[in-house]
C-alpha cells in the first residue's frame, strides 16, 4: 500500500525556485503563463488532487505535476488563442500579434547554443534540459514526462545528433 | 573525436547555456503564489456553496436521488402489472385457430378462398385478432 505524504509550505518553498524554472520551460518561458502553471500546482496540492505517495523522489514528482498542469494550461490558451485570431480575422485586423518572451544572452556561443536548442520539438527540448541540465536521470525524465523509458532514451540521442549536427555546422 | 568526447563537450555547452538562461529568469514569489493559490481555493470553495450548482450538490441531490429512485420502482410495479392485466385480457379474446379456420372457409365473406395454405390462414388469424382487439366482430364485420 503507498503512503501519502503531507508537503508541508516550508517543504514548497524549498523547491519553489527551481519548480518555478521547470514550468517557464513548460511554458515556452511566458512569465504569467508560469506563474499561473505554479498557482495551479499549489492549489492541486492544497486540494490533496495532487498527492505524494514517495514513489520517486519528491522533486521529480513536483516536476511532473507542473508538466501535467502546463501541458492542460497551454492546451486551454492556445484554444482561446485561436478563438481570438478568429475573432481578429472576423473583424478585420490585419495582424494578432502575440507578445513572445525572448531571452537574449550576450555569449555568441552560449546564443548558438541557444538557438539550435529552441530548433527541437518541445519534447526533446524538456528531455535535454532535464537531463543535461537538471542532472535527472533517463528514467526520471520518463516519468517527468509520462512516457516510456525507451521514447525518452531515443528522442534523446535524436536530440543530441541534431544538438550536434547544427553545432558542427555554425562552428564550419 | 571520440564519441564520448563530443558528447561531454556536447553536454557541457548546453548544460552552461541553460545555466545562463535559468539566470536570466527571475523566479517568482513563493509566498505571493501560495497566498494567491490559498486564496483562490477559499474563493472556489464559497462560490461553490453559495452558486445553484453548490446548492443543488449539496442540498437537491441527496434529497432527489432516494425521491427518483422511489418513483421508478412504483412507475416499473405498475408497468408490470398492469401489462400482466393486459395479456389476460388477450387470451380471452383471441380466436383459436381452428376457429379461424371456420370463419376463413365461410363463401359468404368478402375474404373466402383457398385455406389450404398455412401462410394464408396465419394472416387471416392475425387479422381477426385486429378486430377482436378494435371491437369488430369477425363474423357479422359490425361493431360490437
Amino acid at each position: 500500500m503507498s503512503r501519502e505524504y503531507t508537503l508541508t509550505r516550508e517543504v514548497l518553498e524549498q523547491h519553489h525556485e527551481q519548480a518555478f524554472k521547470w514550468a517557464m520551460s513548460c511554458c515556452d518561458y511566458d512569465y504569467e503563463r508560469a506563474r499561473e502553471v505554479i498557482q495551479n500546482v499549489y492549489i492541486e496540492i492544497l486540494e490533496e488532487k495532487a498527492v505524494f505517495h514517495g514513489k520517486s523522489s519528491l522533486r521529480t514528482w513536483l516536476f511532473s505535476v507542473i508538466r501535467q498542469l502546463a501541458w492542460q494550461h497551454t492546451r486551454r490558451v492556445k484554444s482561446a488563442e485561436k478563438f481570438v485570431t478568429r475573432l481578429a480575422r472576423y473583424i478585420e485586423l490585419d495582424k494578432y500579434n502575440r507578445d513572445e518572451s525572448e531571452i537574449h544572452l550576450q555569449d555568441d556561443t552560449k546564443r548558438q547554443v541557444w538557438n539550435a536548442i529552441k530548433k527541437l520539438s518541445n519534447g526533446q527540448r524538456q528531455i535535454i534540459e532535464l537531463v543535461y541540465y537538471r542532472d535527472f536521470t533517463l528514467a526520471e525524465t520518463a516519468e517527468i514526462l509520462g512516457v516510456s523509458l525507451g521514447s525518452v532514451s531515443t528522442q534523446f540521442h535524436r536530440a543530441k545528433k541534431l544538438l550536434a549536427k547544427q553545432l558542427a555546422q555554425l562552428q564550419d | 573525436m571520440h564519441i564520448n568526447e563530443t558528447d561531454q563537450i556536447l553536454s557541457k555547452q548546453i548544460s552552461h547555456t541553460l545555466h545562463q538562461v535559468d539566470e536570466k529568469i527571475v523566479s517568482s514569489d513563493f509566498d505571493q503564489d501560495w497566498e494567491l493559490a490559498s486564496h483562490q481555493l477559499t474563493a472556489q470553495k464559497g462560490s461553490a456553496e453559495n452558486s445553484y450548482v453548490g446548492w443543488f450538490h449539496r442540498i437537491l441531490r441527496p434529497r432527489l436521488m432516494p425521491a427518483t429512485l422511489g418513483i421508478g420502482l412504483l412507475t416499473g410495479v405498475v408497468i408490470m402489472f398492469s401489462g400482466q392485466y393486459h395479456e389476460q385480457e388477450k387470451t380471452y379474446d383471441l380466436y383459436t385457430p381452428s376457429q379461424v379456420n371456420i370463419i376463413a372457409l365461410d363463401p359468404n365473406k368478402p375474404w373466402y378462398g383457398p385455406t389450404d395454405d398455412l401462410l394464408q390462414v396465419s394472416v387471416l388469424t392475425y387479422e381477426y385478432q385486429w378486430m377482436t382487439y378494435t371491437n369488430y366482430d369477425p363474423i357479422t364485420m359490425e361493431i360490437r
